[in-house]
């Protein structure tokens, strides 16, 4: 079988042919030349079967195969992958990640850190909000003052906003100092937070300030003598102690409490699709419950019912009370106001389901055609046992003599990231290896005295035997030589000759295109002429020499006359 | 060649750097401190630009992603708070991914292409972060980052510039000695082998890809990881105009002043560039108000037009740099000869 197998190549460029039905059968240890005068051709086939070019028409087959990159499992999983990346990407731009943001880290902690943040709720705020439903979102800019007001002789403290009694006290001074002490905590629950004790730190969130305190010592100079490690405290700046509590937990818990008492807090909902207040609550609880009242309504699952004088909203499902008003026109414009926000939630839901699915779909699918436009490329060729050396000499100029050399061993050397980041013994034993091979290998080209030189500092004769050894290095099964001898002396030509040779007796297989007739006539065991991209002849030298096609596409055909 | 006679001059600038605090003033240390963060930034680009050949000029937007990732992840206005090293971490990793999301589908451009690419990438950071205002705080920094080390030790940190001197430092040292070996090994030689001629690499079996991409990644990711670094040094973000166009020029230009591919060199220009900047001009405009307090000449007014003078006469009269890397100098040599 033949090691390489090239049929009916074609190659076109734009309106151009290059190359025209090509076969070409290289077997194992031959030394196969091609010839042909000047835009033949050649190096265009060669192009082709190293991969540069993709051929137009063809098949090109190397010990039996196409060399092209194989299908894996895990490169149908890179497309999934890079599919899924792309149409969450466009989900997110589509549902806007900043809101994404807000609706699930921001209204869960930032801006109600007298809760504590629970991972599970972010993730549900955050489907709720991508599924454009209503989100609670704290409202902490309510007006409110504490009144101390007498009865009875009990002096009582209540909001001004809600009238809800916060303490009572039998004398007005305790009551006075009280409610100075219960005003700061209730504009703290806005703005200003417990103690919190993390990273060793004991921070007094202030709004925008954050007071380290470097001890406990120096937290206890600013508040009380000692305090114990895990206690909480509610302060005010600066920082000074207002109320003790057993624990933050129990800081938390008395500041929200108390400002839901006093009516500071509540709750607006919101949705994505609007930005207008669709209702109020109370407390976190009463929001959860309005939040599901109003997702009712909005998807239309509600009723007006008029019973004893007043309009209600009554639940389809379950026959629940959703909403009350006085009369029926309030309910319907309510009811349809709600059903409007829903249809245009709706609508917002569908373009993050189209850009999530479209996106994914076109990420994938976009990544499969990359893929498979690029399974035919030079290195995965280069790998599989196919090296070349260039026409016009493409080496690493800047780089040394035996680096180039090196690189071409790269793909045999086995080290991972991680041990050439640590430089482990393995790597190093490695390396120690692979220099020794090279400098055998500039050994058998001739230029081991010229290892650790700039490879561009070489002169050209050199510089072609170093491309050589450097393909040499890819321990190819099939060495394809371009125009070795371009711009070499005689001498240089006969030595180059005879370096052919010794790589074909190491078993190399070589392919060669020259325009030099006494390297090609020499050594070649068959030879094929291309003229016009088109093969003309093909035999061992002795028939090509005979062969009148070759002789008129070199000389050109003798005119009779 | 022993480590020693390698690596001489890398041992002996990091001693002089670890005995440097005995004897300056802490302005100065502070300053210096800053200096050496943005050698790891500068030898991020160093692996992107100088190795491989890839023109970036968007490194500052890595930079910005490395600084926003550690503070989304510790300040205490969000919920994770995860502390300093798990941020320092993540802030590395997080640019590094960007970097190959950004690196991925533009790898088939070359060159000045390429460079608009990332010109671009860099601003649309920038935009981003300026209006991602949930996330980032808008055009206003994130403030708050946490310390390396816990309780008691805060006085190091805050009081002194001590702590994140030698924490910068060390890292440094760390980094540099992470591309040293990867410069001499089979990853190093393969982005060179890329800048120098692609096709030839590719011919010998080089995935090229791949080793664009590693290099975008790590360079990426160094980047990330100086970001990271300044951001909890300066206990603050700096907001987006601190990440700006000017700011990767200026970081290339510690590369051309002091060598392209050059670990060396790329310290070399960062120290030069930055020292003039930050600390000559300063001490300069001390001594001429001392000497002439009458006088309303500063010459941090016209420090831009020196800088640009010595650049125009570094490109005329030497430009590969500064210390220019070891195979340019041999080709020199070679010439000589």
């Amino acid at each position: 079988m033949a090691l390489l197998d090239i049929r009916g190549l074609t190659m076109r460029f734009g309106g151009l042919t290059a190359v025209n039905k090509v076969d070409i059968a290289v077997e194992p240890g031959q030394i196969f030349s091609v010839i042909g005068p000047n835009g033949a051709g050649k190096t265009t086939v060669f192009n082709a079967v190293t991969g540069v070019y993709e051929p137009t028409e063809g098949s090109i087959l190397f010990g039996g195969s196409e060399l092209r990159l194989p299908f894996r499992r895990r490169v149908a999983v890179a497309w999934g992958l890079i599919g899924l990346l792309t149409g969450v990407a466009l989900a997110l731009f589509a549902a806007n990640i900043d809101g994404a943001w807000r609706a699930a880290i921001v209204l869960n902690y930032r801006q109600d850190p007298t809760e504590p943040f629970q991972v599970g709720k972010a993730v549900s705020d955050l489907f709720t909000y991508l599924g454009a439903g209503v989100i609670a979102e704290r409202d902490v800019n309510r007006l409110t003052d504490l009144e101390i007001r007498e009865r009875n002789g009990v002096f009582r403290i209540r909001s001004t906003t809600n009238r809800a009694i916060l303490e009572e006290h039998p004398d007005s001074e305790t009551a006075e100092h009280r409610v100075e002490i219960l005003r700061a905590m209730v504009n703290l629950a806005g703005s200003a937070r417990t103690f919190v004790k993390g990273e060793g730190k004991w921070l007094a969130r202030n709004g925008r300030t954050v007071t380290i305190w470097t001890t406990q010592a120096d937290a206890g100079r600013n508040g009380e003598a000692e305090p114990a490690k895990e206690k909480g405290y509610i302060t005010a700046p600066p920082n000074t102690v207002l109320e003790p509590a057993e624990s933050q937990e129990a800081a938390r818990v008395r500041l929200l409490d108390l400002a839901v008492k006093a009516g500071k807090l509540r709750w607006e909902l919101k949705s994505r699709a609007s930005t207008d207040v669709l209702g109020t609550a109370e407390s976190p609880e009463k929001a959860d419950e309005v939040r599901r009242a109003i997702a009712e309504i909005m998807s239309g699952d509600a009723d007006v019912v008029e019973a004893d004088g007043k309009a209600r909203l009554l639940s389809k499902l379950d026959r629940r009370t959703l909403s009350e008003f006085d009369t029926r026109a309030e309910a319907e414009d309510r009811m349809n106001d709600l059903v409007q926000v829903g249809t245009a939630a709706a609508r917002e839901r569908v373009v993050f389901w189209i850009a999530l699915v479209m996106g994914t779909a076109l990420g994938a699918f976009g990544s499969a055609l990359v893929w498979k436009r690029a399974r035919r490329t030079t290195d995965v060729i280069a790998r599989n046992g196919l090296a070349r050396t260039f026409q016009n000499i493409r080496l690493f100029p800047d780089m040394l003599v035996i680096e180039n050399v090196l690189m071409g061993m790269d793909a045999r050397l086995s080290s991972r990231l991680w041990q050439m980041a640590l430089k482990t013994p393995g790597l190093v034993r490695e390396e120690r290896k692979a220099r020794d091979r090279a400098l055998e290998l500039l050994d058998f080209v001739g230029l081991r005295a010229r290892a650790h030189q700039i490879a561009k500092s070489l002169p050209y004769g050199d510089q072609r035997r170093l491309e050589i050894a450097r393909a040499l290095a890819t321990e190819p099964k099939l060495l394809l030589l371009d125009e070795p001898a371009a711009g070499m002396n005689p001498a240089e030509t006969s030595d180059l000759m005879r370096l052919i040779q010794k790589i074909r007796d190491q078993g190399v297989t070589v392919l060669l295109i020259e325009h030099h007739m006494k390297v090609v006539m020499g050594i070649s065991d068959r030879i094929a002429v291309l003229d016009y991209g088109i093969k003309i002849a093909e035999g061992t030298p002795e028939e090509v020499r005979a062969n009148p096609k070759v002789v008129e596409a070199y000389l050109g055909k003798e005119e009779l006359g | 060649m022993n480590f020693w006679q390698k690596y001489r001059v890398e041992l002996i600038g990091f001693a002089a750097l670890a005995l440097l605090p005995l004897i300056v003033d802490p302005k100065m240390g502070g300053e210096i401190r800053i200096i050496l963060i943005f050698c790891i930034l500068a030898l991020g680009l160093n692996v992107v630009v100088g190795y491989s050949g890839l023109l970036q000029l968007g490194i500052a937007a890595f930079f910005a992603i490395g600084a926003y990732v550690m503070g989304i992840l510790t300040v205490p206005q969000f919920p994770f708070q995860i502390g300093f090293w798990p941020g320092i971490v993540a802030g590395t990793i997080g640019a590094g991914v960007a970097g190959v999301i950004l690196a991925a589908p533009t790898l088939r451009l070359r060159g000045d292409y390429l460079a608009i690419v990332t010109l671009g990438f860099g601003e649309v950071v920038k935009f981003a972060i300026k209006n991602l205002e949930s996330i980032t705080n808008g055009s206003r920094p994130l403030n708050g980052l946490p310390l390396p080390w816990g309780s008691g030790s805060e006085t190091v940190w805050s009081q002194s510039f001590h702590g994140f001197y030698y924490l910068a430092l060390v890292i440094l040292g760390l980094v540099v000695l992470l591309l040293y070996n990867l410069e001499n090994s089979r990853l190093g030689r393969a982005w060179m082998a890329i800048r120098e001629d692609e096709l030839a690499a590719s011919c010998m079996g080089i995935s090229a890809p791949k080793v664009k991409l590693s290099a975008f990644a790590l360079g990426s990711a160094l980047a990330g990881l100086g970001g990271a670094l300044y951001a909890t040094t300066l206990d603050t973000t700096g907001g987006p105009d601190a990440y700006t166009f000017n700011r990767s020029i200026t970081v290339l230009c510690f590369l051309i002043i002091g060598g392209m591919g050059n670990i060396r060199g790329a310290l070399l220009g960062t120290l030069v560039l930055m020292g003039y900047d930050n600390i000559l001009t300063t001490r300069i405009d001390q001594w001429l108000q001392e000497s002439r307090p009458d006088s309303t000449f500063r010459f941090s007014d016209i420090k831009l037009i020196v800088f640009g003078l010595v650049l125009v006469l570094m490109m005329r009269f030497r430009p590969e740099g500064l210390l220019p890397s070891r195979r340019i100098q041999m080709e020199l040599h070679e010439e000589k000869a």
